[in-house]
């Protein structure tokens, strides 16, 4: 019989101690695997704001330039913004390619001002995939329609059909105004209060504001958001080719809410991973090394009936591994089972200051939960090597007099 | 001894067999060589293929120490142990371990069956802890293991957990567990304490088949005059000390016969 056997059958038939232990294992990896699954969850959502929400895109293609040069020198001149245009069409697994500017001041109705953060947008038709996910409807006949966001319409009393003045600095610093009149209030992707929802202006509204004839950047939407970062170098290689100084950042470079997210959750989630492995590592230790005391005399007659001490070793390590590939077993389908179950409760929690309610969903996160199988069977190796060895060096003798 | 004649001799019996155990000047001190206790002085034995050794003494006289130097579960504080002429005190844990396997069967005092594994399977566990079986040598195994546990009287039990043992049952497991390896040496502590009257006439009938047919010598620590009486030899120990060896005349051991 095979150290791997006698542990496995220890293991099946083995005491409450083992049992405590396994369950011990599962229910700290089940809490560990929610978390991940919540963290993915939330970072989906803030890839849809950031996305389709901000409308920063997959991709945005800028044009490379010195830091310090005259103004304008970081947009595309309207023949390059073509060629990169063309260039992009052409990539594969592009969805839309659509040109925008980003223009700030102040949107003033004569009774309340507020300032604005805008979008010089291109209005696309529906027809075109992602675009119908795409939050406010500008009216192309409407020269002078923006589209607002409801928080925004609601600090500034807007409602469709509104005027509105707004007020920019062109790129030489001159103060620009601009009557504008409201064709679409909509409504922002997310309901917490930390969105960014931008004012929609009509492209060459922003470059007016902008006083340019120049593009600041071609915003990308891919069909496969996965292969962001395969398609970006794709991207960058046509652009290289073609003669066109430019660099592209990926939508997760640009999203200052996703960095700042995805640094709090990496750091929350290492912690708790972190607490999660002690667990485990002191569970599985604590266990062996009571096995181990308890079964001193199992071990010499195994031993003495010929089994070597290497194989006292592995029994003892197996007996490690088994125990937290069961409680990780367990996990799985706890986790499984609960991510289900909350996922049906569409239960919800505060976020932020404005104590808006985000929906708490749980979205698996399998390589996370990869990594972290991975991680717990090498936290058990070592924790299992201290009691494995001490129950393969002691004396057969003393033991079997025990 | 039980209407047998007897003389106490002290040369070894049959000087022309290859000793399969032999203690020269052994002495086993536990704790320390000032405060330590003494618990075996100056032991000289050898054992042949076939005999059957009784060793008798009081509790604490030294019995379990000396067979378990004799069985490389313990080592000698001072003198030298040879098992199948290979000097133990030469030998790595890991040579060791598979001498054992390969040569000696054990019962111990206190049983030590593996509760996670049946009756069968607690007597299978030398051989597969030796080597892995293939399918037809596992059947044959197997097919042993139940025949001597129905020997035993222990046919109805073969499926049983130790815990589902009462301590008679559970010593004859051991015994059969000591004996399914054909093994040249069967060391066993008391194997007999908690056996009935018939129960003792089926093992020792066992241990003499063995003696018989496999040459197996036989290392028994006992205070039952019944074992006594099937010995070739009986060694007298009082407070680690050898009194006297006797052997039994008209038996000696099988291979000596020839």
């Amino acid at each position: 019989m095979s150290p791997h056997r006698l542990a496995m059958r220890t293991l099946l038939l083995g005491g409450t101690r083992s049992i405590l232990a396994i369950l011990l294992i599962a229910a700290s990896l089940c809490v560990l695997d929610l978390f991940a699954g919540h963290i993915s969850s939330a970072r989906a959502r803030l890839e849809y704001q950031a996305v389709i929400g901000e409308r920063l895109g997959h991709l945005a293609v800028l044009r490379e330039s010195e830091p310090g040069g005259p103004p304008g020198s970081a947009m595309f001149a309207p023949a390059e913004a073509l060629r990169v245009l063309q260039v992009a069409q052409r990539s594969p697994g592009v969805s839309l390619v659509v040109p925008q500017m980003s223009v700030s001041g102040i949107a003033s109705t004569g009774a309340r001002s507020a300032l604005f953060f805008g979008e010089g947008i291109v209005s696309t038709p529906d027809s075109v995939g992602v675009a119908q996910q795409l939050p406010g409807k500008l009216n192309p006949a409407e020269r002078r329609g923006i589209a607002v966001s409801r928080r925004q319409a609601n600090s500034l009393g807007l409602a469709n059909g509104s005027s509105v003045t707004l007020t920019g600095a062109s790129l030489n610093a001159r103060s620009l105004a601009l009557e504008a009149e409201v064709v679409d209030i909509y409504p922002g992707s997310t309901p917490d209060g930390t969105a960014r929802h931008p004012l929609l202006m009509p492209f060459s509204m922003a470059q007016t504001l902008l006083d340019t004839e120049r593009t600041e950047r071609i915003v990308v939407y891919l069909v496969d958001a996965t292969r962001t970062e395969e398609r970006r170098g794709l991207l960058l290689a046509s652009l290289r080719a073609a003669g066109i100084p430019a660099v592209v950042k990926t939508w997760q470079e640009q999203s200052a809410a996703y960095a700042s997210e995805r640094g709090a959750s990496d750091i929350a989630f290492d912690s708790v991973a972190g607490m999660v492995f002690a667990v485990i590592a002191a569970t599985i230790a604590a266990t062996l090394a009571m096995n181990a005391l308890e079964r001193r005399r199992e071990v010499a007659t195994l031993r003495a009936l010929g089994m070597r001490s290497s194989g006292v070793f592995i029994m003892f390590i197996m007996e490690g591994l088994g125990m937290a590939l069961a409680g990780v077993t367990l996990s799985l389908v706890a986790s499984g089972l609960i991510a289900w179950i909350v996922n049906r409760a569409a239960l919800s929690y505060n976020t932020g200051p404005a104590l808006s309610r985000a929906p708490m969903l749980v979205e698996l996160d399998f390589d996370r939960m990869a990594m972290v199988v991975l991680s717990v069977l090498a936290v058990t190796l070592l924790a299992a090597l201290v009691p494995a060895f001490k129950a393969a060096r002691g004396g057969i003798a003393p033991a079997l007099a025990n | 001894m039980d209407g047998m004649q007897s003389e106490v001799i002290t040369p070894p019996p049959a000087r022309q067999l290859t000793p399969l155990v032999s203690l020269a000047r052994v002495h086993k001190v536990y704790g320390g060589a000032l405060l330590g206790v003494h618990a075996l002085h100056d032991i000289d034995l050898q054992l042949v293929p076939g005999e059957i050794v009784s060793v008798c003494g009081p509790c604490g006289s030294g019995k379990t120490s000396l067979l378990n130097i004799a069985g490389m579960l313990d080592t000698a504080t001072e003198g030298s142990v040879a098992v199948a002429s290979l000097l133990v005190s030469k030998l790595s844990e890991q040579a060791r371990a598979d001498l054992r396997g390969d040569m000696i069967g054990f019962v111990f005092q206190s049983f030590s069956l593996i509760p996670v594994l049946t009756a069968r399977e607690n007597v299978l566990l030398p051989l597969l802890l030796r080597a892995r079986l293939e399918r037809s040598e596992m059947a044959a195994a197997q097919e042993r293991a139940d025949l001597l546990l129905s020997r035993l009287g222990l046919a109805a039990q073969a499926g049983h957990y130790p815990q589902r043992l009462d301590a008679s049952q559970s010593q004859r497991v051991a015994i059969a567990r000591a004996l399914i390896t054909r093994p040249r040496l069967v060391i066993a502590d008391e194997p007999t304490s908690r056996l009935e009257q018939g129960a003792i006439r089926q093992v020792m009938d066992l241990f003499a088949q063995q003696q018989t047919q496999h040459g197996t010598a036989f290392l028994i620590s006992t205070r039952d005059q019944r074992q006594l009486s099937r010995a070739t030899r009986t060694l007298q120990l009082s407070e680690g000390r050898l009194l006297a060896a006797t052997t039994v005349r008209g038996r000696r051991p099988i291979g000596a016969q020839r």
